[in-house]
């Protein structure tokens, strides 16, 4: 029983001799050249980063240049209101112009 | 490139994967590194031997992707495989190889490389040592133990296989 299945596992271990490598369908190289094929068009070239890079980055300083401009604006605006509300009161007591 | 080693990717893939399927995805995604990455091949080891790290590494993260897949998708652990039949295996062994690989499927990451790359791919010990960046001894030791788990696999499956 036992030297039954000693050998019965070496058979099974032994079940590859001989065996020839399996191989790909011929459609797969096709398919391989235009998977290559495609992602080179995504590949981004440095050039191109750097363009992209150069243009993000000034997006970015124009919008930092009009918020800090928006900011001084709204400053002075905030300090017109200040001065004035000191004179708030109306400039006339009596709207009947024409009594 | 393609001609000379596609048959020895896929026939690696796919005593990993188990599955034809799955085999190509494998091969393409290795060919695929190879255009990419040929110029950074520096010459320190043959090519042969660069490709089939490369598969080995493509085979390895295959499974572990769709073991994590399947995960995400069920919930659940992976279910069993389906037979896999080999076909280069001779018709009158092929149930034999099915056990075998049902056996190969369950040995841990290092053992289950040494194993395919030396008796799937019939390698010799220094290529399997070169391609797994590690010593002959490395692999002898760690064909020993391969064989040593296979062989107490294969006697749970013993007497199931007398029932029939």
């Amino acid at each position: 029983m036992e030297k039954d299945k000693q050998q019965w596992i070496d058979r099974v271990l032994g079940s590859l001799e001989g065996s020839q490598r399996a191989q790909p369908r011929p459609e797969l190289f096709t398919k391989i050249e235009t998977e290559l094929f495609d992602s080179e068009q995504d590949i981004i070239l440095m050039p191109q980063l750097r363009m992209i890079a150069a243009a993000v980055a000034l997006l970015v300083l124009v919008n930092i240049g009009l918020l800090s401009q928006y900011d001084q604006k709204n400053g002075q605006d905030s300090a017109t209101v200040v001065n004035t509300s000191a004179l708030d009161r109306p400039l006339l007591s009596n709207y009947k112009l024409y009594e | 490139m393609y001609t000379l080693f596609s048959d020895k990717v896929y026939n690696t893939a796919l005593s990993y994967v188990l599955n034809e399927k799955d085999a190509e995805e494998v091969t393409q995604d290795v060919f695929v590194k190879i255009y990419q990455h040929a110029a950074k091949f520096r010459g320190q080891a043959a090519v042969g031997t660069w490709i089939y790290r490369i598969t080995v590494n493509a085979a390895l993260n295959q499974i572990k992707k769709k073991k994590r897949f399947t995960f995400l998708k069920f919930g659940q652990t992976v279910p069993d495989l389906p037979v896999f039949n080999h076909p280069g295996v001779q018709l009158e062994k092929s149930e034999d190889a099915q056990l075998l690989f049902k056996a190969i499927e369950q040995l841990p990451e290092t053992q289950k490389t040494a194993f395919i790359l030396s008796f799937v791919e019939e390698l010799p010990r220094q290529e399997v040592a070169d391609i797994m960046e590690t010593s002959l001894k490395a692999v002898e030791s760690l064909l020993q133990r391969a064989k040593k788990n296979l062989r107490s696999s294969l006697e749970k499956w013993y007497p199931h296989r007398k029932k029939k």
